[in-house]
């Protein structure tokens, strides 16, 4: 087992055109699932390229452990890797191509069918054991190739977009296999994607990667619940965070918190699921015009509330669509403590309405 | 008077009937969504109305005139395609003003349509680049102001946020109601997606077996479908089929029973489904009052931040509930656990011959 270290890691490529991983400082801790969660071209992959040895810093280490292995090649590394496309043995059965792993391993005959029938049993393949692999579908195959990365019990295993050419119907199955491994298995897991469904849903930890620095690290609801920059708060969540810029509506952001605003702070963040909305006028709260009504996830309704130039996003549970009307007028507020401040650099300022 | 009119419009490839003497129309000035699973022959439909395809049978009335005899050209729809080729060796201005160049506008025309649905679609700053220098979404955002720049009152788009990431397709959603809006067209968009045509749509149509099979608004569809395949598919996730019979007027399932208000189908020979919304399915209280509920096993938990689909099994059945994450007792849910459940009687709605036929009644 191991932690992973990064220190002063940095990339760039094309003469520093272009900067892939900026001056990284970061430890993956010892048996956790850390998704590297990011929007295309955000350095994510180059990352974990970095740390499999597939690609050479520009400066910086990294260490498994006290171990330098920056120099040291992919296969040197001792770490199990799946990718976006399976990587399976053709040929070979779903049993032999998660066996061979284990072949210069130090361990019995038994022990090591011990091993692969615990995999087969995780990943659901009891009964096509004995099936060559190229007979499966491209999922199914994926699975084998998950098992055949962890077989050997190497410290580390990296995932690089595991399900995203997956089919639809694969995809949950897939999920739950991995979140069974995960669970089961105590290596150090640093899993890429750009799906933060994927992300909350598997990690323990994710790391949010944005222009080639980490964005904040924490695990998924605490990630969700407290952003500690805009950008973590606009891209969790479907639709992510409502802003309100304090320059430009000083009088909404005022009413909302409530309190003396910190003297940073730029904008107000909440998340559309926290904003309550009445359609009784006499209540209290911001007044709005409702713009638009539509149906989402589960039935809920996602609203675009107007006050003057600010639209507010607002998502109510599912029995609100016959309350909530386009051209109806209603107010709106959020719970203070649902409430987030950032300053003009985008980072979180601390606020505890308790206190105050 | 419709805008655009198909009438017992028919299409087949070989033996596969795509559509099949199918009736739409959409009334000027709306967001008409066409929504329907893949392959249900969306695509070959807009492109009817474009005269890219010719149907089998059937008339298409185009601002009141039948469409037979007029060449694609001379329609007057701007379209944006499905899988969408800009030129690499032209500017973004180039791709943007192709329809119009090819319809020999005059150069003033031109630059004052391309400046006006870049600045729509947010794309002005960008316009002297080449499509190598553009991201995956700002490209799709060239390709939807090309299809925009002929000037006119109807616009076909052709699933054009398929394949995008999730944050670029929240943003566009807006950007596409907004152009609307702001334009005061008409749009004949078809998607497959569900959240999509339920955020976009001023009227929805569901597309299935060759017909579409239901109109009307967004909200109307999904609180009270009239065919089962809207209240299977136009909702995300996608509605619970239980497994029920129906013994006279009562619904009956592996976990109980109830009786049923049934409207005409009580056909033995039609086929009846009963589904129910995953919104409804109670897991974390309430459950015991219900006639129908059972123990089921949490397979999986997925966590979309403001809500949770929970995946369960009971008896070998799969279904699914959706619960907000500030819901109380949420962390009883872990992997493995069984649960409670129950489902209200009046969530299950009940269809024979695909029509709407009963509801579950408390």
């Amino acid at each position: 087992m191991a932690d992973i270290r990064l220190e002063g890691l940095h990339k760039e490529f094309d003469e520093g055109s272009v900067v892939a991983v900026r001056d990284l400082n970061l430890t993956f801790k010892d048996g956790t699932t850390t998704c590297l969660l990011g929007p295309s071209g955000c350095g994510k992959t180059t990352l974990m390229r970095i740390i499999a040895g597939l690609e050479h810093p520009s400066r910086g280490q990294v260490f498994f452990d006290d171990v330098d292995v920056t120099d040291l090649k992919t296969r040197d590394r001792d770490i199990g890797m799946v990718f976006q496309y399976p990587v399976v043995y053709r040929g070979a059965s779903v049993r032999e191509n998660i066996a061979l792993p284990l072949r210069g391993e130090d361990l019995s005959q038994a022990e090591k069918d011990a091993r692969v029938d615990e995999l087969l049993a995780l990943i659901d393949l009891e009964d096509a054991a004995d099936l060559e692999v190229t007979s499966l579908d491209s999922g199914t195959r994926q699975k084998v190739a998950v098992a055949r990365a962890v077989s050997r019990h190497a410290p580390i295993i990296l995932f690089d977009e595991p399900i995203t050419n997956v089919d639809p119907d694969m995809k949950l199955q897939m999920k739950r296999t991995l979140r069974a491994l995960f669970t089961r298995l105590n290596q150090t897991i640093i899993y890429v994607t750009h799906d933060q469904t994927e992300a909350m849903t598997l990690a323990d930890e994710i790391a949010l990667m944005s222009d080639g620095a980490i964005d904040q690290m924490a695990p998924p609801r605490e990630l969700y619940n407290d952003s500690a920059t805009r950008f973590s708060g606009w891209f969790l969540g479907n639709p992510g965070m409502v802003f309100v810029s304090v320059d430009e509506n000083r009088e909404v952001a005022q009413a909302l918190v409530g309190h003396v605003l910190p003297e940073a702070t730029a904008t107000i963040g909440f998340r559309p699921e926290h904003v309550r909305v009445t359609s009784d006028r006499t209540g209290t709260g911001v007044g709005a015009t409702v713009k638009h009504a539509a149906v989402v996830t589960g039935g809920q309704v996602l609203t675009s509330l107007e006050t003057g130039s600010l639209v507010v996003k607002a998502k109510l549970p599912w029995d609100a669509l016959s309350s909530v009307r386009p051209g109806g007028e209603v107010k709106w507020s959020v719970d203070v403590s649902r409430i987030r401040l950032f300053d003009e650099n985008d980072r979180a300022v601390p606020f505890s309405p308790a206190e105050n | 008077m419709a805008l655009v009119e198909f009438s017992s419009l028919s299409k087949s490839f070989g033996k596969n009937v795509v559509l099949d003497s199918l009736d739409y129309s959409v009334a000027e000035g709306e967001f008409a969504v066409l929504f329907g699973q893949s392959a249900s022959g969306k695509s070959i439909l807009l492109r009817t109305l474009l005269g890219l395809e010719t149907p089998d049978g059937g008339t298409i009335l185009l601002r009141g005139s039948d469409t037979s005899d007029t060449k694609p050209g001379n329609r007057k729809i701007g379209y944006v395609p499905q899988s969408f080729a800009l030129f690499p060796d032209k500017s973004v201005h180039d791709n943007i003003a192709y329809p119009l160049t090819v319809a020999r506008e005059s150069a003033d025309v031109i630059n004052e349509a391309v400046e006006r649905v870049a600045g729509l679609l947010d794309i002005s700053e960008l316009v002297d680049r080449t499509p190598d220098q553009l991201s995956g979404g700002q490209k799709q955002r060239v390709a939807i102001a090309r299809g925009l720049a002929l000037d006119t009152d109807l616009y076909v788009l052709d699933d054009p946020l398929v394949g995008l990431d999730f944050k670029l397709r929240e943003k566009l959603i807006d950007d596409l109601r907004e152009t609307r809006e702001a334009l005061g067209v008409t749009f004949l968009y078809a998607t497959s997606d569900p959240t999509e045509a339920l955020a976009l749509a001023t009227t929805v149509a569901v597309l299935s077996d060759g017909d579409v099979r239901e109109t009307g608004s967004p909200g109307e569809v999904y609180r009270s479908p009239q065919h089962v395949s809207s209240m299977a598919s136009l909702c995300f996730p996608p509605c619970n089929m239980l497994p029920a019979t129906i013994d006279d007027d009562r619904i009956v399932t592996p976990w109980g029973s109830v009786t049923a208000s049934l409207n005409g189908v009580s056909d033995d020979a039609v086929e009846s489904v009963a589904l129910a919304r995953p919104e409804h399915i109670e897991i974390l209280s309430n459950s015991n009052g219900r006639a129908i509920q059972g123990d089921a096993t949490v397979m999986l938990r997925e966590d979309l931040g403001a809500e949770e689909i929970v995946y369960l099994e009971s008896d070998g059945h799969h279904f699914t509930a959706v619960v907000r994450a500030d819901a109380a007792d949420l962390e009883s849910l872990t992997l493995g656990a069984t649960v409670r459940f129950g489902i209200p009687a009046e969530s299950i709605v009940l269809f024979s011959g695909g029509h709407r036929s009963g509801q579950g009644s408390a």
